[in-house]
């Protein structure tokens, strides 16, 4: 059997760390109780395991309120909240142009719901530039992702933080393919809201996102049961209870502190040094065999790439029979590759971390020469 | 050891309570209050020594924790 070669951090990272999986069971095992309903101790012991990991995220990202991290079941959930929350009547909305779905469908959705109306700012060049051109009378919200799930283009969030600062847009920044890869620092760019998921580059597992809000968001996602005012028909005022209907999926957000001590633990510089060490090997490989092109920039671990004799869905296929996991398609993110030009194939998408090693790099440039001397 | 409850509103600002206490040398708990002397229901809040309680009150002035004394007088 051969060894699986695992290239899709992007969509999940894997395999998960011995202590993930530890924090997981301890959560179900220990502390099996609903954390804020009850008075028993399971139930104490689920509040402590929740608030630790809203510590271990504000730590992350150098905030001193532990309680305006939200938890919601993912970073789409997260960014769906983070949108819907701030805005309830007509207004102009940025996005950038490499967005995921998850951001661009809550938004397509306010455009049939309020008659909001959108546009989108280019990534290429002056980024501070271009959203100051895009900004009208009427833009009330900038949304846009910190690095792109298709290729290796990033934008910075001290961009965000500026434009938010001078411009005074509601600031949406979805981190999920950047937390974990590289330092982020909310407490030097600050943003309203920062999304992401607890799967991907912070090695948590799946079935947990979350939301850094800056301040109390004026309207409420769902609503429901939070542990807390009960007898009030509207959901609490304080956060994070009154972004969190419904039970806590525990046993994730416990597998989230674990994650980020993991990360933490080898240090997020290094972690960017290898990825990128290893990204910058696969594009040189790649970009010298025949008929393979390189999608836009390649950066944290993604190298986005098409062939001429292959759709991506067959090269994935084909890549699959050597145990080799890659991405094919559009991956969720059409606005993306119409940017990039790939709206009609989409793309390989290799996704690499810092767990990848020179063996699965070699086994991978193997399969890809057999494959493509048949 | 004669105790007091204050309630701050939630189990996250009770955790965070408890913490912030802890930092200083106090040792509190998290408790949920008893829905029948509450306004607005279940509610979360922390147990202390009363002795403890002006020091207390005062780091969570600081610490911006909104908190009620319990049973609300």
């Amino acid at each position: 059997m051969r060894a699986t070669v695992y290239l899709d951090h992007a969509a999940t990272s894997w395999p998960k760390p011995p202590s993930v999986h530890k924090a997981m069971r301890e959560a179900i095992v220990r502390f099996g109780g609903n954390p804020g309903r009850s008075a028993h101790t399971l139930s104490m012991g689920a509040a402590d395991v929740v608030f630790q990991a809203r510590e271990a995220v504000a730590e992350l990202l150098g905030i001193r309120r532990p309680e305006q991290v939200v938890f919601t079941m993912n970073a789409t959930y997260a960014l769906n909240t983070a949108i819907k929350t701030a805005i309830r009547s007509p207004c102009h909305i940025l996005l950038s142009d490499i967005e995921h779905n998850a951001v661009l469908r809550p938004v397509h959705a306010l455009v049939e719901q309020l008659g909001v109306e959108y546009s989108v700012f280019s990534t290429e060049g002056d980024i501070y530039s271009n959203i100051c051109h895009a900004i009208r009378a009427d833009t009330r919200m900038l949304v846009s992702t910190l690095a792109s799930n298709v290729t290796g283009r990033e934008i910075p969030l001290s961009v965000l933080s500026r434009i938010r600062r001078e411009y005074g847009l509601y600031t949406v920044a979805d981190a999920s393919q950047l937390l974990g890869h590289a330092p982020v620092s909310l407490s030097e760019d600050p943003v309203d809201v920062l999304c992401a998921p607890g799967h991907k580059g912070l090695f948590g597992a799946m079935g947990c996102g979350f939301a850094v809000y800056e301040d109390t968001p004026p309207y409420t996602l769902i609503e429901g049961g939070s542990g807390s005012e009960s007898r009030e028909t509207g959901m609490p005022q304080r956060l994070p209870e009154r972004l969190e209907a419904g039970t806590l999926p525990v046993p994730s957000i416990a597998s989230l502190t674990a994650g980020i001590s993991y990360i933490t633990g080898i240090g997020l510089n290094n972690i960017r040094q290898k990825t990128d060490q290893i990204t910058e090997q696969l594009q040189r490989e790649l970009s010298a065999m025949d008929g393979i092109h390189i999608v836009g920039s390649v950066g944290h671990g993604i190298v986005s790439f098409v062939s001429e004799r292959y759709s991506p869905e067959e090269l994935a296929r084909e890549l699959d029979r050597y145990s080799i996991c890659t991405r094919a398609g559009l991956h969720c993110a059409p606005l993306a590759h119409k940017t990039f030009g790939t709206q009609d194939s989409g793309t390989v998408r290799l996704s690499a971390s810092h767990t990848t090693t020179d063996e699965d790099v070699l086994l991978f440039l193997r399969a890809m020469h057999h494959i493509l001397s048949q | 050891m004669q105790t007091t409850v204050l309630s701050v509103g939630s189990v996250t600002y009770a955790m965070k309570a408890v913490r912030i206490l802890r930092r200083i040398g106090i040792q509190a708990k998290t408790v949920k209050l008893d829905t029948n002397k509450t306004a607005k229901g279940c509610t979360h809040g922390i147990e202390l020594a009363t002795r403890d309680v002006f020091r207390a009150v005062k780091e969570l002035q600081q610490q911006q924790i909104p908190y009620e004394r319990y049973p609300f007088l």
